[in-house]
């Protein structure tokens, strides 16, 4: 939650929470829902707007309770960050922390402990003993079993749809720090593409988008970047690795932070050495599908269009010879990686008319055996008539 | 699973598999259970060896399950990684593919779509609807819900005991991969320690080490490096930051990583300037309580008798103006925080050492003023003298 003056307008992080929290209980209003519980990283983050370690300890560790009665979620954290969260958040006031569980639930893997009986503890205290209580669909199973045993009254129900709704649209202080990881990552891109080079590997080039990434002050990187030289990419999933990239290979960078918990993810590809015209021909046309599909962003339009678009595209600029070869064109984006509203062709991706304050990216891609990946890639905010582009490093085949 | 320019150990990954699913199944066994689903990243990671990549939108995106009459596991993975997958480890062939399109799973917060089906069907394929199964703690409850509903004759237990024995104990493959993982975490803690001067930030030394990390080919840091200093320590669970490092403070690198799935983690601390006696004496107590606890770890010992040796050292050193309060370690291997956890009898549940166990030992103090004063090593508990596996130097001062 650091505010770093050169990429970061300042964002108001109470704010952020309060519109959060208000979307919430509105959908849980509709649906009928007296209670909330989150236990996963980034269910955490969207109700909370606190900081967890990105480890894998942490993917499920903290819990949060929302009610229409609170201002703020009650919080269940491990004691130990408890009195971080209470110096970044003082709006806080119920705390809970979970007891230090000696040997069971905290550990890897985790046993039953006392923390059913605490959560139980806290869902009674608010009164929800036999209230309808929507679960984190990511919680693990013995932990609603035990809350089931111990609250034989209360109605658990999945809150994975109401989860994803609240989710789908941004507020003003999210775009903020999605804003903040898309400049962050563009800084990133920009390092790495310079960088690429016959001779260097892909990790080298992965390790020069960690240390932008932390140096500028993200969080975590979204996942282990992409950096995906030449045929490896398609044989292998172990990218980046050692791979040499040499030249005449495509190198596909495609990389993503998060700022404040907010993920931004793009991608670029450069020629190592002088691109052969069939490079430069499809860089062409993927670049047409990703910028005729963005520029078709806006309100109302429906998320299959935007495949319909990117797909069309392609094709008539190559005589029918590429298109999108499978289902998927982009998918939204937040305190998740891959969010709704998911982008790709009918059938395969639930339908979306598309909103304002969606965010999302889309990225076409072709690949050409023997030499590498040409793979495009976008973030982008809806606005009230039509689309912001977040992410803006310039689209040149022989940037490296 | 690769290394570029430092001297790794080669690791078999089928007998590492072998070895964990022997030890599974004796595990299994005892309690005459059929079979273990797992679906978590660290356990699917110890039953079949294969690595995933690290994000957390994948944290429980692969399944696996071991029967009876199998010598190996049976896989499911993410359908556009499976063939990739079967490639590296032909041996799992075939693997069944999970769809991401046209399902829920595809999305985050993730939901129960097509996925349980088809682990239901390959449990039924391997004669277990009659079966009594296993379940991996971390199992997200809509998958569990949905496989009782498919697999009606099965009977699901909690497989969180039966998990957490069978890892306590590490084989020589997986020791091997510890060793590695050390190894490029004291190459992390050279550039971080190389980095630290006054006026250096902290998330530049963070950058340093990640950097490094990943161009050795580690597959992902252990969290965000803690590259703290002065009272931004003293906090708990901070995010390294732009606090710049002055002159009389204390900062603690904190560096672990992953090789192969397999965690090291260790810590150093070194002090801006030239250290006072209170600093000096602080710090040689520290020392020497951590040489106590190393050498306490051995067979026919206990977690609490390694910390209370550590912690009886360090008060007798300080004239009790210092002490551990109930937390000297924990133990680590595919996850951060195993069993057994090193601490005070009243904090953590007694385990008798064994060889082949991996504990981290970190006894820190708090100076006020100055920062956090820790030194963590990586010892492998043996049928002899307990083995120091980070070797890091330990001297106070960052750049000698």
């Amino acid at each position: 939650m650091q505010v770093t003056g050169g990429v970061a307008p300042s964002i108001d992080w109470k704010k952020m929470t309060e519109l959060n929290v208000e979307r919430t209980k509105h959908l849980m209003a509709e649906a009928g829902i007296d209670g909330l519980l989150v236990a996963t990283i980034d269910n955490w983050r969207y109700l909370t707007g606190l900081p967890l370690y990105y480890c894998i300890q942490w993917f499920v560790s903290n819990f949060a309770v929302l009610t229409q009665k609170m201002a703020f979620p009650l919080l269940m954290p491990l004691e130990g960050p408890v009195r971080q969260m209470k110096t970044l958040a003082p709006w806080f006031t119920d705390v809970v922390p979970l007891p230090r569980a000696g040997a069971s639930d905290a550990l890897s893997p985790a046993i039953p402990g006392p923390w059913i009986d605490t959560i139980s503890g806290v869902l009674r205290n608010l009164h929800l003993a036999s209230g309808t209580i929507a679960l984190d669909p990511g919680l693990p199973f013995y932990l609603k079993d035990g809350l089931a045993r111990t609250l034989p009254h209360a109605a658990f129900i999945p809150g994975g749809d109401l989860l994803r709704k609240a989710r789908l649209i941004k507020n003003e202080e999210e775009i903020k720090a999605i804003r903040a990881a898309c400049a962050i990552d563009e800084i990133a891109m920009d390092r790495g593409l310079r960088a690429v080079k016959e001779g260097k590997t892909e990790l080298e080039i992965a390790g020069i988008v960690d240390y932008v990434f932390r140096t500028y002050g993200a969080e975590n990187s979204a996942a282990n970047p992409f950096v995906g030289a030449g045929d490896h990419p398609f044989l292998g999933y172990l990218t980046p690795s050692n791979k040499v990239i040499r030249n005449g290979e495509l190198v596909r960078i495609d990389i993503g932070c998060a700022y404040g918990g907010y993920y931004s993810d793009f991608s670029r590809s450069v020629a190592v050495g002088r691109p052969d015209r069939e490079m430069e021909r499809v860089y062409e046309i993927v670049k047409e599908g990703l910028c005729r599909a963005s520029a078709a962003v806006r309100p109302g339009v429906m998320n299959h269009d935007l495949y319909i678009v990117c797909d069309q595209t392609m094709r008539e600029m190559s005589d029918g010879r590429y298109g999108i070869d499978w289902w998927f064109l982009g998918h939204g984006l937040g305190v998740g990686i891959h969010e709704d509203p998911m982008i790709g062709r009918e059938g395969s991706v639930e339908e979306f008319a598309i909103e304002e304050g969606m965010y999302f990216c889309l990225e076409p891609c072709i690949t050409l055996p023997g030499k590498g990946m040409i793979g495009l890639e976008d973030d982008m905010v809806v606005t009230s008539d039509g689309v912001e582009i977040l992410t803006r490093t310039e689209f040149c085949l022989t940037m490296a | 699973m690769q290394g570029t320019h430092c001297g790794l150990y080669d690791v078999d990954w089928k007998a590492l598999t072998t070895k964990n699913v022997e030890r599974a199944r004796a595990c299994l066994g005892k309690k005459k259970i059929d079979a273990l689903l797992v679906g978590t990243m660290e356990n699917w990671r110890y039953l079949t060896g294969l690595p995933t990549n690290f994000t957390f939108a994948y944290a429980v995106a692969n399944y696996a399950v071991l029967g009876t009459d199998e010598p190996l596991p049976r896989v499911l993975a993410l359908d556009y990684i499976k063939d990739a997958m079967e490639r590296l480890a032909p041996w799992y062939r075939p693997i069944v593919p999970l769809p991401f399109d046209g399902t829920r799973e595809a999305r985050q917060p993730m939901g129960a779509g097509l996925w349980p089906g088809l682990i239901a069907d390959l449990c039924r394929s391997m004669g277990l609807d009659r079966g009594t199964i296993a379940l991996d703690p971390g199992i997200p409850f809509p998958v569990k819900d949905a496989l009782v509903a498919q697999l009606p004759g099965a009977r699901f237990v909690n497989g969180g005991e039966i998990l957490r024995e069978a890892r306590l104990v590490k084989n020589e493959q997986e020791l091997t991969a510890i060793r590695n993982a050390c190894q490029l975490a004291e190459l992390g803690m050279r550039s971080g320690l190389d980095c630290i001067r006054v006026g250096a930030i902290e998330r530049e030394v963070a950058g340093a080490i990640e950097r490094t990390l990943r161009e050795n080919g580690a597959e992902n840091s252990l969290s965000v490096p803690f590259v703290l200093s002065g009272d931004h320590a003293l906090l708990g669970y901070a995010y390294p930051s732009d606090k710049p490092f002055r002159s009389g403070e204390l900062a603690i690198v904190d560096v672990g990583c992953s090789f192969g799935g397999y965690y090291s983690d260790f810590c150093r601390t070194v002090y801006l300037g030239k250290p006072d006696a209170t600093v000096e004496k602080a710090y040689a107590a520290v020392l020497r309580a951590i040489e106590k606890g190393i050498d306490s770890c051995r067979p026919g010992r206990t977690n609490i008798d390694v910390f209370n040796a550590m912690n009886e050292t360090l008060r007798e050193a300080t004239t009790g103006q210092y002490d551990l309060g109930w937390f000297g370690g924990h133990a680590c291997g595919l996850g951060i925080n195993e069993a057994p956890m090193i601490g005070s009898e009243d904090g953590v549940d007694s385990c008798q050492l064994e060889p082949g166990m991996f504990l981290c030992i970190e006894p820190g103090i708090q100076l006020a003023g100055k920062g956090l004063l820790c030194v963590e090593e990586g010892v492998v508990v043996t049928d002899g003298a307990p083995e120091v596996i980070t070797r890091s130097s330990r001297d106070l001062s960052p750049l000698s």
